[in-house]
């Protein structure tokens, strides 16, 4: 009976989204040169990506990026007629950062940090 | 017993139809929109007419200030300089968006009514252009009269839409504007002349 009374609002806490914030840390972007700035990706396969708050997130197969800058985790890259955001407690728009081919995590432009995740390979081809 | 289940009924049926903005369609009035000025940015709010949660409308608050409320099958906009944005809706558990706008960019803005801990809440959330467009499509402009009074001039221009609208169609909040439509009001100075004492003639009474 006490578990059932204990369960009752764990249940309601997780129907409700308690999910935890988006891990982040402080990152400083150096924007792209206007050269640089049409430097544009097009991933050759989907990426997909579990986040520490239990989502996932999909990068499109042919979903184009355009080169924003560097961060000492890697180049930034936005999205082009799209939009890809992170989600935990709060929703935030996200680019992806990029390291020797891989994927290494995510740039947040309003709180200007870097989330990382686990690298994940990326297939990609320069349009 | 039965037919209190039956009024019962009827009266919530009657609460979320009342809950539901109504009002001309994105699809009638989106071409008759004002353009953002050059410098500005556009953001769209909407929440689909789904009856889920109809009864709980939270403000919407845009870095702070309010900019509107969230009525389901309702949308708004907004025109705001370039920079960055955070999204809040007052529900049960606040849940923020943030994102950036650019010149000349439109943001789509999506509301979603999820579970809550006592009762549903409402969150932001933010949409690609292609879906949103799609999913705007039948949703009523809930924004204000003196925001849209190019729209609404065009909308019951005789010659040119079978749309009319008197001020029975428009929603409250448009008839009356909140403090928030202030910021676009302004943003839009440039583009519209302001009202004068002669646009508000006909609204006085006639002395002979």
């Amino acid at each position: 009976m006490a578990l059932r009374v204990l369960m009752f609002p764990l249940v309601l806490l997780v129907l409700a989204g308690c999910a935890s914030e988006v891990t982040r840390y402080s990152s400083q972007l150096s924007a792209a040169s206007p050269a640089e700035a049409k430097d544009v990706l097009r991933l050759s396969a989907a990426v997909e990506v579990n986040l520490d708050t239990h989502y996932t997130r999909t990068l499109k197969s042919g979903s184009r990026w355009a080169r924003v800058g560097t961060t000492p985790q890697g180049t930034v890259y936005r999205p082009v007629d799209s939009i890809l955001t992170l989600e935990g407690a709060n929703i935030h728009e996200a680019y992806i950062v990029v390291d020797g081919g891989r994927l290494t995590g995510y740039y947040l432009p309003v709180e200007r940090a870097f989330s990382p995740i686990s690298p994940k390979p990326l297939s990609v081809q320069k349009d | 017993m039965h037919k209190c289940f039956k009024t019962l009924a009827l009266v919530m049926l009657a609460m979320i139809l009342g809950a539901c903005a109504s009002g001309p369609k994105y699809s009638q009035v989106n071409s008759t929109l004002p353009a953002a000025a050059a410098d500005k940015g556009r953001v769209y709010f909407y929440r689909s007419g789904s009856p889920f949660g109809a009864a709980i409308q939270p403000a919407v608050m845009l870095n702070g200030v309010k900019v509107g409320d969230s009525q389901p099958g309702g949308f708004f906009y907004v025109d705001r300089s370039p920079g960055n944005y955070e999204v809040a809706l007052a529900t049960e558990v606040e849940r923020k968006l943030t994102f950036t706008l650019d010149q000349g960019q439109k943001r789509y803005v999506r509301m979603s009514v999820g579970l809550g801990i006592l009762m549903g809440r409402v969150y932001p959330e933010l949409t690609d252009r292609e879906v949103a467009e799609a999913e705007l499509r039948d949703l009523s402009f809930t924004g204000t009269l003196v925001q849209n009074k190019e729209v609404q001039r065009n909308l019951t221009r005789p010659d040119e839409s079978t749309v009319q609208i008197d001020s029975s169609s428009v929603p409250p909040a448009a008839q009356n504007p909140p403090a928030t439509a202030v910021p676009q009001e302004r943003s839009k100075a440039d583009s519209q002349p302001a009202a004068t004492l002669d646009d508000l003639k006909d609204l006085l009474p006639q002395n002979k």
